[in-house]
């Protein structure tokens, strides 16, 4: 068709055309250009098509030859040319067109964006998505994550340039978050020397896995996000405002492991082992799987009626209410069956708090301790030393502190060869017991609590004083006092006055009829030994007033094993002669928590409860067994509510297996150390490893947790904020 | 001297090994959790300006920055970079919020319409060899005016001649709408001959109405119809060509004043430890 086309149109041939002029004649989509064309500033500057030149006498056409050649009418006889041009509307051309449509846009790009920012409810409009469901209830607006969030455009621009003012962006994430205050933004929320230690300990015990290819390039180029001592961004792995539903905890397996030493490709290719995971702490309660099962369960003195009680694993344990952990059940539901008795045991004469003890009545001069009671009959297992709950009510006063210090080694019951320096020491003693009671029998219970304030130190709760003063029977203390001293109230007035004593009445024989002016409640109090099963009764057969347990969590004797745990149990109970006052209390105190602690003692309190010893020297009774608080996060989460499929003890078993080829005399030599130490007392170490139970297998969970089967990346089983530590406990693996 | 396909070959490879490095580097980065997005986001920035620099140079050809075909080429090599680095810099998602939401469309307004440039100056340009003569745009017109004044004198010259009124109402029906102005603008993006077809069939049954004289004139006006056929296929490919521009410029003025905004957003909000 080139050929076809005349040669003002053909491309090569054509009059030169300036696409990039900014305005077009405005006929030109007419194809009636004229050749003047528009004016810079879009002014059609048609007039004629030639200006006629003249000629000698004569005025000559002048149109180009390419619009036309001479016009056959020529110019008018004035010399003007007689075919004007009609004006035209000049056009922008397309490259001008467009120019004008790039400045509108940017223009209105800009205005749009100054709008947006400048518009009261901007922040929805400039916020990069929807929060998660987490925190869309925050109602503080961009401030309570942003530094600048509520700022202007202008401020929004300088804290660009500069820094973000304010706190730092993770700080603020702190403000609420606060269980991360401590060392929320370290590695893990973990004290930087924790988590040094625990890396240590992993690094020397773990062997080199392969890591991923990837992993091993981004550790070469960047090296880790952080080490223990530097903080890292909360940004760094929770990503917000990807709407309602996103996770704010997704992380790949390479970053998890991008800050380890010692990585690996997948859990079922180079994790380790568990080692002794979960059982990497002895149980809070001392509790002997293999000796129950093995030989009590099946006992023959069982009675028919605890044979059919024999509990499988889910009737002692249950899930907790997040089906997370599996907690043991009470001690009313299980263990009562068997051990109620053994707390109730009325055969034992119970805990001894106040006794007499034997004197030497002919060394010693009656009108010098005033009355005494001799041992006769029914005394006859009457003790030469006070008991431990009364020493240390004694030795709060400094005049017992003296003496006793001054009868170290010396029998009060043969004081033959005694001194007469140790003879005065013994009548000091005397009086320190006696003024005890008359101060317990005339004053009450204030006496009685200062001496134990006194004891029990700065420590002591208000509950827990509560508990021991509010339970020490004053109705007991007179009912003894009627009995066995009955002259003590002007025995005890005439010492402090100074005055000669006389020569007290005949000793009580202990069987001195009962006092008409006793409390209602000294009836039951002063009965016989085996018709007081539980509290408080007197013991003529010792001179002792004495306390049986009300049962299982009996709050006097709980009272008094937190007070005794709470000083440690490191040193030997008694004080060294001449130690300091406050010694020699911490020291009556232990003596106390030793008396109470021994698994036999009354209650066996300790036979199955044990004791930690804790950073700050003193030990925590362990009252309860695990109960996982919600707040509680270790480095390993487990839960067993998806994995307990099969009813019974068949879902627990596959996993919870005792160890092979273990007996009762085997568990007895491998599990009871843990808990007691050879001469019985008590194993206070909680770091000794749970003998009951084979440890578990990587291989078992592997074989669900594979790839293409059940998660098996590390959050599935692992946490990364750790929260346990923060609690004076170390974080579990 | 390299071939057209060599010269693609080779630039195609360099593509692939500089987004293979960057698609490398987003990865470490993230997995070494170190906002890869900072960077991908810096580097996007930047080959979004280089890309802008394109139409400036264009209004520079005085100043010696390389030939404006090395410049097309990389221009189009840093497009598509730029939008795998796009991909990756929000993620494989689609942002949810306003303002992100205005800048991603644009971003994706920008790149495809200059991939549908990049497409159309790939065929239009040999469909405009294939068909048609090869006209300036600007002189479109003019021809078209031209055929329009040839029909015109044909059909009055019949009417003078033969005093047969039924090509003129044929042309008043038919052809004059036809000649007036470029026509069928879609179809000839879409190659399609059927409006052509359709008007020639119709010419064609006309001649049974008509004398020797107005069918020799017919035959006439049948050419030229094809010769306005041709053109208005030239000017259909020509016009794309440049008026798509219409939307690749402006938008990209417009997408740089949202990311300019877009990175005032990041830094303010983002806070010293991000």
């Amino acid at each position: 068709m080139s050929a076809e086309l005349p040669p003002d149109v053909r491309f090569d041939e054509s009059r030169y055309e300036r696409p990039n002029q900014e305005w077009v004649c405005g006929r030109a989509c007419e194809g009636q250009t004229c050749p003047l064309g528009p004016s810079e500033r879009g002014e059609c500057q048609a007039a004629y098509e030639c200006t006629p030149y003249r000629k000698d006498d004569r005025w000559v056409c002048a149109r180009l030859a390419s619009r036309g050649g001479k016009c056959p009418s020529g110019p008018l006889p004035d010399g003007a040319c007689c075919r004007p041009i009609i004006p035209c509307r000049p056009v922008r051309s397309v490259l001008a067109r467009r120019r004008v449509v790039t400045l509108f846009v940017f223009a209105l790009a800009l205005g749009g964006a100054l709008v947006l920012a400048g518009l009261p409810k901007r922040r929805n409009l400039v916020s990069p998505g929807p929060l998660t469901s987490h925190h869309s209830a925050i109602d503080k607006g961009c401030a309570a994550c942003h530094a600048i969030g509520e700022g202007t455009l202008a401020d929004w621009v300088h804290a660009s340039v500069v820094s973000a003012p304010g706190a730092d962006q993770s700080e603020l994430c702190l403000d609420c978050h606060r269980q991360y205050r401590q060392h929320g933004l370290n590695p893990h929320s973990q004290d930087p020397q924790v988590l040094a230690a625990i890396t240590q300990r992993v690094s020397s015990a773990e062997p080199s896995g392969t890591a991923p290819f990837l992993l091993s390039v981004a550790r070469f180029a960047m090296g880790a996000p952080a080490d223990a001592n530097h903080a890292l961004a909360c940004a760094a792995c929770h990503n917000e405002h990807r709407g309602s539903d996103a996770s704010l905890t997704a992380m790949t397996d390479m970053q998890c492991q991008v800050c380890h030493d010692r990585p690996f490709r997948s859990f079922s290719q180079g994790h380790p082992e568990f080692g002794h995971y979960p059982y990497l702490r002895r149980t809070l309660l001392y509790f002997d799987h293999v000796s129950h099962y093995g030989s009590h369960f099946t006992d023959p003195r069982l009675s028919a009626s605890q044979k059919d009680r024999v509990p499988g694993c889910r009737e002692c344990h249950v899930q907790d209410p997040a089906g997370q952990a599996m907690v043991v059940r009470g001690f009313d539901t299980v263990c009562a069956i068997c051990h109620r008795e053994q707390i109730e045991d009325d055969t034992s004469p119970g805990v001894p708090f106040l006794a007499l003890p034997i004197l030497d009545l002919k060394t010693l001069d009656a009108t010098r301790i005033g009355q005494w009671p001799a041992v006769f009959d029914k005394h006859l297992l009457a003790a030469a030393d006070v008991p431990p709950l009364m020493r240390l009510l004694l030795r709060a006063d400094p005049e017992f502190a003296e003496a006793e210090s001054q009868l170290a080694g010396v029998d009060l019951s043969d004081l033959s060869q005694a001194s007469e320096r140790q003879k005065q020491a013994a009548e000091s003693y005397v009086w320190s017991i006696k003024k005890l009671i008359y101060e317990a029998v005339t004053d009450g219970q204030a006496p009685l609590r200062q001496r134990f304030v006194l004891a029990l130190g700065s420590k002591a709760a208000k509950t827990e004083l509560d508990d021991i003063v509010g339970q020490v029977p004053l109705p007991a203390f007179a009912a003894a006092q009627q009995r066995w001293l009955p002259d003590l109230k002007s025995e005890f007035e005439a010492h402090q006055d100074g005055r000669q004593l006389s020569l007290p009445r005949a000793a009580p024989k202990g069987d001195a009829e009962t006092p008409k002016d006793a409390a209602p409640a000294r009836e039951s109090v002063l009965a016989g030994d085996r018709s007081v099963t539980s509290g408080w009764y007197l013991r003529d057969v010792d001179l002792s007033l004495r306390y049986r347990p009300v049962g299982h969590a009996d709050r006097f004797l709980r009272a008094w094993l937190d007070a005794g745990a709470r000083v440690g149990q490191s040193s030997s109970a008694d004080a060294a002669p001449g130690s300091s006052p406050g010694t020699s209390l911490t020291a009556a105190l232990k003596g106390v928590f030793h008396s109470l602690a021994r698994p036999s003692a009354v209650g066996r309190c300790m036979k199955c409860h044990t004791a930690d010893s804790d950073a700050a020297g003193g030990t925590t009774i362990r009252w309860l067994s695990r109960q996982p608080a919600l707040e509680d996060r270790n480095f390993t989460k487990f839960s067993h509510r998806p994995h307990i499929t099969p009813p019974g003890n068949d879902g627990c078993l596959p996993c919870h297996s005792l160890k092979e080829a273990s007996d009762s005399a085997a568990s007895w030599s491998l599990f009871r150390p843990v808990f007691l130490g050879a001469d019985g007392s008590l194993n206070t170490n909680p770091h000794g490893l749970d003998g009951n139970f084979a440890p578990l297998s990587k291989a078992q969970c592997a074989s669900c947790h594979a790839p293409g089967a059940a998660r098996d990346g590390c959050l599935t089983c692992h946490n990364y904020h750790i929260l346990s530590g923060r609690r004076g406990t170390s974080p579990r693996p | 001297m390299k071939t057209f396909d060599s010269r693609r070959r080779r630039n195609i490879r360099i593509l692939a090994a500089v987004a293979l490095l960057l698609i490398a580097a987003d990865v470490i980065l993230s997995v070494s959790l170190r906002a890869p997005h900072v960077l991908s986001g810096w580097i996007l920035f930047s080959l979004v300006v280089l890309l802008a620099l394109y139409n400036v140079r264009k209004k520079l050809p005085f100043l010696p920055l390389g030939s404006s075909s090395a410049w097309l080429q990389v221009h189009i090599y840093a497009g598509l970079l730029a939008v795998l680095l796009f991909v990756l810099h929000v993620r494989w998602r689609i942002p949810n919020g306003v303002f992100e939401s205005i800048l991603a469309l644009l971003f994706v307004a920008v790149a495809a319409s200059g991939i549908v440039g990049l497409i159309m100056s790939r065929i239009f340009a040999r469909r405009l060899t294939t068909r048609g003569a090869e006209v300036i745009y600007e002189r479109i017109p003019v021809f078209q005016r031209r055929l329009h004044l040839e029909v015109e004198q044909l059909v009055m010259s019949c009417l003078a001649d033969a005093g047969s009124t039924a090509l003129s109402h044929l042309y008043l029906a038919r052809l004059k709408p036809f000649f007036e102005k470029p026509r069928n603008f879609w179809q000839h993006l879409m190659q399609s001959h059927r409006a052509r077809h359709r008007l020639l069939v119709e010419i064609e049954s006309h001649e049974r109405y008509l004398n020797d004289a107005e069918k020799k004139a017919m035959r006439e006006i049948a050419d030229r119809v094809r010769a306005k056929d041709d053109l208005d296929y030239q000017y259909a490919h020509q016009a794309s060509l440049k008026y798509w521009l219409f939307a690749h410029v402006p938008l990209t003025y417009a997408l740089l004043v949202f990311i300019v905004f877009h990175v005032v957003l990041v830094y303010a909000f983002s806070g010293d430890l991000n």
